[in-house]
């Protein structure tokens, strides 16, 4: 017994015949099946086979518990629709383990959605997704801000009386505060200046706090919608402000084009 | 036509962290009865971190990123910050009181 696991949603490619085009000759997450598509008017889903013996409900929850399975499984999955993306764009792209036991099903949710999935493919065109990560790198920035101040409070010791410690320990916070205000400054002055180049952004979780190189903190984490027109020039942007501020530990991470994950509609 | 453009694939460019808060949280989601019901994600992101805690494998896959949640921290940081805050203000009153004294006292010895 086989479900049938959604991929992403796109709009028939080939005018002449009214069907999709080309759909990417890959499996799915399924290594047994192909994708293939689930068709309704001008839209498509794309989809495969999965086995009922790995994508049933109670299969799934344990095993999306098990992080070598998840890790393994949500980079196929992303991997999958990027190949779709290579010949079709926009498309929609579904949430990890959209499964139906029926394709009858998925007819009914591209035919009672039908409006605003059409909206949100003809908004996506000519735009992409990317992903911005400032990080910061506390000490290079704490020596770059305000290095001769804060030496004079390293000398702390346990040999100061009661009201030197207070004070040097309330100098000490207020310092701490100043640099967070600082860093608050500068992410968003970043961001307004990379937002005039992208028509939509989104905040994103920042889940990956701890760089892989220590010392390195996210301070911010934001998806970007642009128009395929203005990416070099995005893109341009991001490396001078990395040029600019890199010797304050001030670092932008691009990642992209992604599928508009951040930017697909909220459907009910 | 569809004009064939080459795309340098995200996952390039990425990690796992990035492919996971997009396809676990981002993109079409559907509700309802008929579709398989997976558990919920923000359940899902806490156990993980959980997990991470304790196998090693992760880390060597990389996946070392959820060691501090930033909301759950920068409350935390706060709630701290402001009880410090509080007892220096605290610990400087008495302090100064006993200053003052201690200074009263002086022309007596």
């Amino acid at each position: 017994m086989t479900n049938v696991y959604c991929y992403c949603i796109i709009e028939n490619a080939d005018e002449t015949t009214g069907t999709v085009g080309t759909v990417p000759k890959v499996t799915g997450m399924d290594g047994n099946y192909g994708l293939y598509s689930i068709p309704y008017r001008n839209l498509n889903m794309l989809v495969s086979r999965v086995s009922e013996d790995e994508f049933s409900e109670s299969k799934l929850n344990d095993a999306i518990e098990d992080i070598a399975w998840l890790g393994r499984h949500a980079t196929l999955h992303e991997k999958i629709v990027e190949s779709v993306m290579n010949v079709h764009s926009p498309l929609l792209p579904m949430k990890f383990c959209t499964i139906y036991s029926e394709e009858a099903y998925i007819k009914k949710l591209l035919e009672k959605n039908y409006s605003t999935f059409t909206d949100a493919i003809n908004y996506l065109k000519d735009k992409v997704e990317y992903g911005v990560k400032v990080y910061v790198e506390c000490s290079a920035f704490r020596n770059k801000m305000n290095n001769s101040l804060h030496n004079q409070f390293e000398t702390m010791d346990s040999n100061d009386s009661g009201r030197d410690y207070l004070l040097k320990r309330k100098a000490k916070k207020l310092i701490q505060e100043n640099l967070l205000a600082e860093i608050s400054t500068r992410i968003k002055m970043i961001h307004s200046i990379i937002s005039e180049w992208s028509t939509e952004s989104v905040p994103n979780k920042m889940l990956n706090i701890g760089n892989k190189t220590s010392g390195e903190i996210q301070v911010q984490n934001f998806s970007y919608l642009i128009e395929n027109e203005y990416l070099d020039r995005f893109l341009r942007v991001i490396k001078e402000i990395n040029n600019r501020h890199s010797h304050e530990g001030l670092k932008l991470m691009t990642s992209g084009p992604w599928p508009p994950y951040n930017f697909s509609p909220k459907i009910n | 036509m569809q004009t064939q453009r080459t795309i340098t694939h995200a996952t390039e460019s990425s990690t796992l962290a990035d492919v996971l808060e997009r396809i676990l949280d981002k993109g079409i989601v559907i509700a309802g009865d008929i579709k398989i019901k997976l558990v919920d994600i923000e359940l899902l992101t806490i156990q993980i971190r959980l997990l991470i805690a304790s196998v090693e494998k992760a880390k060597e896959m990389g996946m070392d990123w959820w060691v501090t949640n930033p909301e759950l921290s920068s409350k935390k940081d706060k709630n701290e910050v402001e009880s410090l805050k509080k007892r220096v203000e605290e610990l400087e009153i008495l302090n100064s009181e006993r200053v003052i004294k201690s200074k009263e006292k002086i022309p007596l010895i």
